[in-house]
């Protein structure tokens, strides 16, 4: 279980502006480490480079300095390798149900047909069924998350990074989000990644958490959520778990200059 | 029923503005100068054989033969200017200035060029749907979503798989509001091409009875074209709905 499904050697990504010669560091000789198995949250402010962490790990930049380690190994090419679930479900509207899961599948290169049978035993296990030829304009908010969802594990990946995928939902569709990707976590085996500006979210979800702070972000700093799994939301007013909550609200606002 | 309702207005003021027509032609009585609609449908009764086997299919094969060549050419400029930043560079500024160009002034030397066959009228059918085709696939290729194009790369898609499963889904709907456009001009193309020069053709009867003076025939086959046009509009729209079946559920 101690594999390391991700891992980032000291590495330095640097934006080059338009405007000045110049190039802004954003990350600066980052390193951490996602264990196999793992659900580890990464929160900080905005700008303060998690999507930038995601870009490199689906390998869409490339570290100036440093190297990126998937299961162990450097990864100089990771196209492809990593499930990503963006922010925005990003299904295409052209696209029935069926067709948008099985997306992955179809450039991993499998048959059509086999896509999309291999989807249709699943769509129940995603509470989708019965919706497999209907376009994304006519399911809700929650439904359209959970076929992304649905989309990213398909891609095949241990390793599967979220990015603030609830943001848009509402307070009770969100937590009812949030328990079911846990069930689904547990049940396939992954390691998730997950990127979220909600506190309260990433300590009912992980097992660790990341804060990134100001830009360049050179130091993470980590903490162990004190928590057994299976939990409740009920566990979230635990004492320990508030203090926790208020010392990385207090973290969080410190980077923030008003 | 609903349908019908939608169009009742529309209807209700083409048959007033019948009316009107019809009893003003009436007073005015110089019929070689402006017929009256009943005149006009009469004529299109007598001449129906005329028009309809001799005209009409050497003006459609004017319109399809313009319409083939303009999608093939437009959509192939397009994809390749989509595909390369110097090819976009140097043709979407001269397809700009291409339509300063009057291309009806423009018409008789293609007359010239390509004598009395029917290449002198398709050419001033492809110059006139050229543009719209080109530019609305070209603006639909361009819009394709540059958030799921990052999604298809972290899945590993090709190149390939970009511009099937992403550009040309997106592009369709602004291709086809570009035929809409197009299937219209190209009608408007092919009279104009047939006024010039033919020795067939819905444009070239009515310009001949207007010769003659023969105010009746001279409107009859102008119904027919813009018949034509509203058939192949419908055509379009139909193709639409049945490509764009996702945009109907919502």
């Amino acid at each position: 279980m101690s594999k390391e499904a991700l891992a980032f050697n000291d590495v330095t990504f640097r934006y080059q502006s338009e405007k000045s010669v110049e190039s802004v560091s954003i990350l600066d000789k980052i390193h951490f480490h996602v264990d196999d198995g793992e659900l580890v949250s990464i929160i900080g402010t905005s700008g303060s480079g998690k999507s930038t962490i995601f870009r490199l790990i689906t390998g869409l930049e490339q570290p100036d300095e440093g190297d990126i380690l998937l299961d162990g190994k450097i990864a100089k090419s990771r196209l492809g390798q990593v499930g990503y679930m963006p922010q925005e479900d990003l299904l295409m509207p052209w696209r029935t149900i069926m067709e948008n899961a099985a997306l992955p599948l179809e450039i991993k290169g499998t048959k059509k047909e086999e896509a999309q049978s291999r989807v249709l035993k699943l769509l129940a296990d995603f509470g989708l069924e019965g919706v497999e030829h209907a376009f994304p304009g006519n399911l809700s908010g929650g439904m359209r998350q959970r076929v992304s969802f649905l989309r990213t594990i398909l891609s095949g990946s241990n390793l599967l990074l979220l990015d603030e995928p609830f943001s848009a939902l509402d307070a009770i569709t969100r937590i009812n989000m949030q328990e079911w990707l846990l069930e689904q976590w547990k049940k396939w085996e992954k390691t998730i990644l997950f990127i979220t500006h909600d506190v309260e979210e990433a300590l009912f979800l992980s097992d660790r958490i990341f804060i990134l702070t100001q830009k360049p972000s050179n130091v993470i700093q980590e903490v162990k959520v004190p928590l057994e799994r299976p939990r409740t939301l009920r566990d979230l007013s635990q004492t320990d778990v508030v203090t926790l909550k208020e010392h990385l609200i207090e973290l969080l606002r410190s980077k923030v200059k008003i | 029923m609903k349908n019908l309702h939608s169009y009742l207005l529309s209807s209700l003021l083409v048959l007033v503005f019948l009316i009107v027509w019809e009893i003003g032609a009436s007073l005015y009585n110089k019929s070689f100068i402006l017929p009256t609609p009943t005149a006009i449908a009469g004529e299109l009764w007598e001449l129906k054989t005329v028009l309809l086997l001799n005209h009409l299919p050497s003006t459609l094969l004017i319109i399809l033969i313009g319409l083939v060549v303009s999608i093939v050419m437009g959509v192939t400029l397009a994809v390749w200017m989509n595909m390369s930043k110097t090819a976009e560079k140097t043709f979407y500024p001269l397809i700009i200035t291409s339509q300063t160009i009057p291309v009806i002034a423009l018409a008789p030397i293609f007359v010239l060029w390509f004598g009395y066959t029917i290449w002198s009228k398709v050419v001033v059918a492809i110059l006139i749907t050229f543009f719209p085709l080109t530019v609305s696939t070209f603006d639909g290729l361009r819009s394709s979503n540059k958030d799921l194009k990052e999604l298809l790369l972290t899945m590993g898609a090709s190149k390939k798989d970009i511009f099937f499963k992403l550009d040309v889904p997106s592009a369709l709907p602004s291709f086809f509001s570009g035929l809409k456009v197009a299937v219209t001009m190209s009608v408007i193309g092919a009279a104009i091409g047939e006024w010039l020069g033919a020795q067939a053709g819905l444009g070239y009867f009515s310009r001949r009875m207007m010769t003659q003076f023969d105010g009746a025939a001279v409107f009859a086959p102008i119904v027919l074209l813009s018949a034509v046009g509203i058939f192949l509009f419908l055509l379009v729209i139909c193709l639409e709905k049945i490509i764009l079946k996702w945009r109907e559920k919502q």
